[in-house]
């Protein structure tokens, strides 16, 4: 599909491309700052093990030191400049290609892959009026938002820092899961359709279901779905109210998702998963690294990305114990750690039991 | 302390302070004076077609370029962002 291999024009290529110097051009001042942030260690605490426990005391010290070094100062300008400009940049090369895209993208709203909104549904507070990822009106901000994060943002921005990373990491996930055939997928929290991709690529038999809160991903998702023929089924609604039949998959999944919730949600996301699974289902969610997997500077430079990224739930979300939840949940054989050895993605596997209440 | 969600929209980050003033005046005046290089160029190129009468508005809007190309255009444009750091940081 062309969308997938979206040519900008001038203005919007050289905006994207500049975007994306600023990173690659910065090494120089990212040493520096770097070598700041070990000599605030080293002044401040003498190891990380004895930096603050508190992550707000902690900031606090290390800012204290660190604002007062240039290289960490101009850090901080290029980190602002980024995340205030990144997604109005892909806004505006998406808008110089939109006319020319307009066919392809209206053809692709209607195929196979359908999408079904409702006239109860109602965005829940922790996601309402949010700019995630500083993202100017958030996942609804654009007509085109969908398009313009899942073809731009990732594929022009994010896959050219990390590239093939993002979707094939997308594809390891999907092939965590036990079982090598389902009948019956459902992506919670399915987004621009990327992952949901990727569970349709592995399990090539199965039916998938996708739930988001962003009608406009959701959008994204079903020209996805399109655009390779599949019969994804698209709901706006909550994951964890997904209005959907009890005993109903045999895989419920999120990739991730989770630290975009606050805890409360996170805990209704997996008793909902655990009640519209059949018994001896199973689920697959991955998300963030977790903080106790962390040492203290990582922790702190993780929680840092999230204070001035716009994710609000991170810290929250990467404290808590997701074994534990899923347990409390009432699902059984949990496994939960990060793949091959990395810290990201942190996942999550457990089984509904065959007779539940049997924990 | 307690914030909302919608807070983290604008969190206020500190960057710079009064003491960097002087550096971003010559980072500022270092961007401009690449930034009238190029244009100097292009108008000097596209005049230099127009007098050849080949027309390449259109062509260069919708210019993709090669591997190689990208390549050169991807380190031309990191050394600029690292010559207006280095000036940003200057005294």
């Amino acid at each position: 599909m062309a969308f997938e291999h979206l040519q900008l024009k001038q203005r919007g290529r050289a905006e994207i491309d500049f975007m994306l110097s600023t990173f690659l051009g910065s090494s120089t001042v990212r040493e520096s700052a770097e070598q700041a942030v070990q000599s605030a260690i080293e002044e401040l605490a003498g190891s990380i093990e004895a930096l603050p426990e508190n992550l707000d005391e902690r900031n606090s010290q290390l800012e204290s030191f660190l604002y007062n070094v240039r290289s960490f100062r101009v850090q901080q300008l290029l980190g602002e400049w980024y995340s205030r400009n990144h997604g109005a940049a892909a806004v505006r090369a998406f808008e110089e290609v939109q006319a020319k895209l307009q066919i392809e993208l209206d053809q692709l709203s209607s195929g196979k892959t359908t999408l079904e909104t409702f006239p109860d549904f109602q965005a829940p507070d922790y996601w309402r009026d949010v700019d995630f990822h500083r993202t100017e009106g958030g996942w609804d901000g654009h007509p085109y938002m969908g398009f313009v994060h899942g073809e731009i943002v990732h594929r022009k921005m994010v896959d050219s820092l990390f590239p093939g990373g993002i979707f094939k990491q997308r594809r390891q996930v999907a092939a965590l899961a036990k079982q090598d055939h389902y009948d019956n997928i459902l992506d919670m929290g399915c987004s621009t359709g990327h992952f949901t991709k990727a569970l349709a690529e592995t399990y090539p038999n199965a039916s998938i279901t996708g739930t988001d809160l962003s009608l406009k991903t959701l959008e994204h998702a079903q020209r996805v779905g399109n655009a390779h023929g599949y019969s994804w089924r698209l709901l706006q609604r909550a994951a964890e109210d997904t209005k959907l039949a009890h005993d109903c998959f045999d895989l419920v999944t999120s990739y991730i998702l989770l630290h975009e919730m606050p805890a409360s949600a996170i805990a209704a996301v997996f008793a909902e998963s655990f009640r519209v699974l059949k018994p001896g289902g199973e689920i697959l969610m991955s998300d963030v690294s977790r903080y106790t997997d962390l040492n203290k500077l990582e922790q702190w430079r993780a929680d840092r990305g999230a204070m001035y990224g716009g994710e609000p739930h991170w810290r929250a979300s990467a404290s808590l114990d997701l074994s534990k939840i899923a347990k409390d949940a009432g699902f059984i054989k949990v496994n939960a750690g990060g793949v091959q050895g990395a810290k990201y993605p942190y996942v999550v596997q457990a089984i509904k039991p065959h007779e539940v209440g049997n924990r | 302390m307690s914030k909302t969600p919608q807070s983290f929209n604008k969190p206020g980050r500190p960057t710079l302070e009064d003491t960097d003033i002087a550096g971003v005046g010559a980072a500022v005046l270092t961007l401009t004076r690449e930034l009238w290089i190029l244009n100097d160029r292009v108008q000097v190129l596209e005049a230099v077609l127009a007098e050849k009468g080949i027309e390449v508005q259109q062509e260069i809007e919708n210019y993709q370029p090669s591997e190689e190309m990208q390549a050169r255009l991807n380190e031309q444009s990191q050394a600029l962002v690292e010559k207006v750091l280095a000036a940003m940081q200057s005294d």
